[in-house]
């Protein structure tokens, strides 16, 4: 609990942003996540990631899926890097 | 006063040489893997001479044996490609002799003229549970040099030295040093190669014939490898420059292993056909540059196509200097490859990959003692290495 606390709440009372995020309350922001085991087990899979009520990734869907495994460079059109269109250079 | 000294040393030597020699050791685990059949409820490893006594439950333990207890007990884990006592923790230059640049084909530079056993970094993975290493020259050159297999412990690197002499490993891709000034590009590396190993063909012909001839290191490490002595350890990560490695493997028909491969789930019927050995990239390797294409799911991938594969801790180019291969076992094991196989993958696959099965990768009769105690999943990150037992040592 004290290391679920530790990647939220704790993290919104220390930028001062509480009122909005780091809990699930009433008037707060929907910002959530499903997740299919406990959190902090290698095996367990983020399966929705929820924000401001909005579904914004999903790991049944194969293209989104690979934000979370990685092999998403490869195709023409599609290449998305940190370093902007056009691949590593 | 010196001989004062010696007074005092003398029997504390004496004393710690007796428990070294004939330690004999029980270690109880609620769940022991032993890598050969299925993991035994409430099992018992008994250590003899350094080596595995017996391995069952229901055993009796003798009086005179020391006892440890544990959650889960494995087999010790072997860390099949790492570049650790080479390249130091403190990340200067003094510290750093895993790539040598001054010549970007150095097959003659052997990995036991540069590893420091006392290394920090091999604490480090000896303490998270790796007890074998193979280890040496890194990637970054076309042929950088050769590797060797050690266990995680020691003074020296004679101490626990199992292969001194294993692979040469090879570069292929955009990966290479900037410090050399060719190749500049990928054709330019493989025509360098392929003229160096027809130079290793002319000189194995001399070395198998009566004239006489003038040794030359480099020469004498490629012979090796044509003859088979030696396998090329081939750093490569694009599916193209995966098949300029075969290409080169075909033509040249030596051992090869490759290693790293982000791309290799777009030609899987290739490396198997070739009967390759891989040894995966980190599952969490940053991908970008060559590897920009690397997925957790490749291991799954390449273990269902019936691929041999093995974990590997890498290069890592700064701080930590390296990974810990259980870890990047954990995301693979959850990534498609499953708990079972990845601590195969760890242990026994490993071992065969690198020809030592006969001494490590299980828990049998007759083996090395080297087995980690965990008290939890061994592949989650919560859990923690509670002891570590080399040939029959306790080393924490």
């Amino acid at each position: 609990m004290k290391l679920l606390r530790a990647v939220t709440i704790a993290n919104a009372i220390m930028m001062d942003i509480e009122d909005r995020v780091g809990t699930l309350e009433k008037g707060k922001d929907a910002d959530f996540i499903i997740l299919d085991g406990d959190p902090f087990s290698v095996y367990t899979h983020i399966q929705e990631t929820w924000i401001e009520g909005q579904k914004v990734w999903d790991r049944s869907n194969e293209e989104d899926k690979k934000y979370a495994t990685g092999g998403y460079q490869i195709y023409p059109g599609t290449i998305h890097t940190h370093h902007g269109e056009g691949g590593l250079k | 006063m010196r001989f004062f000294k010696q007074l005092i040393l003398l029997p504390a030597l004496l004393l710690a040489f007796s428990f070294t020699a004939e330690a004999q050791i029980a270690v109880k685990g609620e769940t022991v893997y032993t890598m050969a059949g299925q993991p035994i409820s409430n099992g018992v490893v008994l250590i003899k001479d350094g080596k595995i006594e017996r391995v069952g439950s229901g055993i009796n333990i003798p009086s005179n044996y020391e006892v440890y207890e544990a959650k889960v007990v494995t087999p010790g884990f072997i860390d099949a490609h790492s570049v650790v006592g080479l390249a130091g923790h403190l990340n200067v230059d003094a510290d750093q002799d895993q790539l040598e640049t001054s010549n970007p084909i150095q097959p003659e530079l052997r990995a036991i003229d540069a590893y420091n056993a006392q290394e920090a970094l091999v604490g480090f993975l000896r303490d998270h549970g790796v007890t074998t290493i193979h280890t040496g020259h890194g990637p970054g050159a076309l042929i950088s040099g050769q590797t060797m297999i050690i266990k995680t412990t020691g003074e020296t690197v004679d101490d626990n030295l199992i292969e001194p002499s294993k692979m040469l490993a090879f570069t292929l891709g955009n990966n290479l040093s900037r410090a050399f000034s060719k190749p500049g590009t990928r054709a330019k590396g493989i025509a360098m190669l392929r003229q160096e190993l027809i130079k290793a063909q002319a000189y194995l012909k001399k070395r198998n014939g009566d004239e006489d001839y003038s040794k030359d290191l480099g020469m004498e490490a490629l012979a090796d490898l044509l003859e088979g002595k030696k396998t090329a350890l081939v750093t490569v990560h694009k599916a193209n420059d995966i098949m300029s490695a075969i290409r080169l493997q075909e033509e040249f028909d030596f051992p090869m292993i490759l290693d790293g491969v982000a791309e290799a789930y777009m030609i899987i019927d290739e490396i198997k056909a070739g009967g390759y050995p891989v040894i995966i990239h980190p599952s969490m390797i940053r991908p970008g540059g060559d590897a920009k294409n690397a997925s957790m799911e490749t291991a799954g991938k390449l273990y269902e196509a019936g691929i041999p594969i093995a974990f590997q801790s890498g290069y890592e180019g700064y701080v930590p200097k390296t990974r810990v291969i259980h870890y990047e076992a954990g995301v693979a094991a959850a990534n498609g490859l499953g708990k079972d196989n990845a601590l195969k993958v760890l242990t026994i696959d490993a071992a065969k990959i690198l020809g030592i099965d006969n001494r490590v990768g299980s828990l049998e009769r007759g083996k090395d003692a080297d087995l980690v105690m965990f008290n939890g999943d061994p592949l989650e990150y919560i859990t923690n290495v509670t002891g570590v037992i080399i040939n029959g040592e306790k080393v924490k």
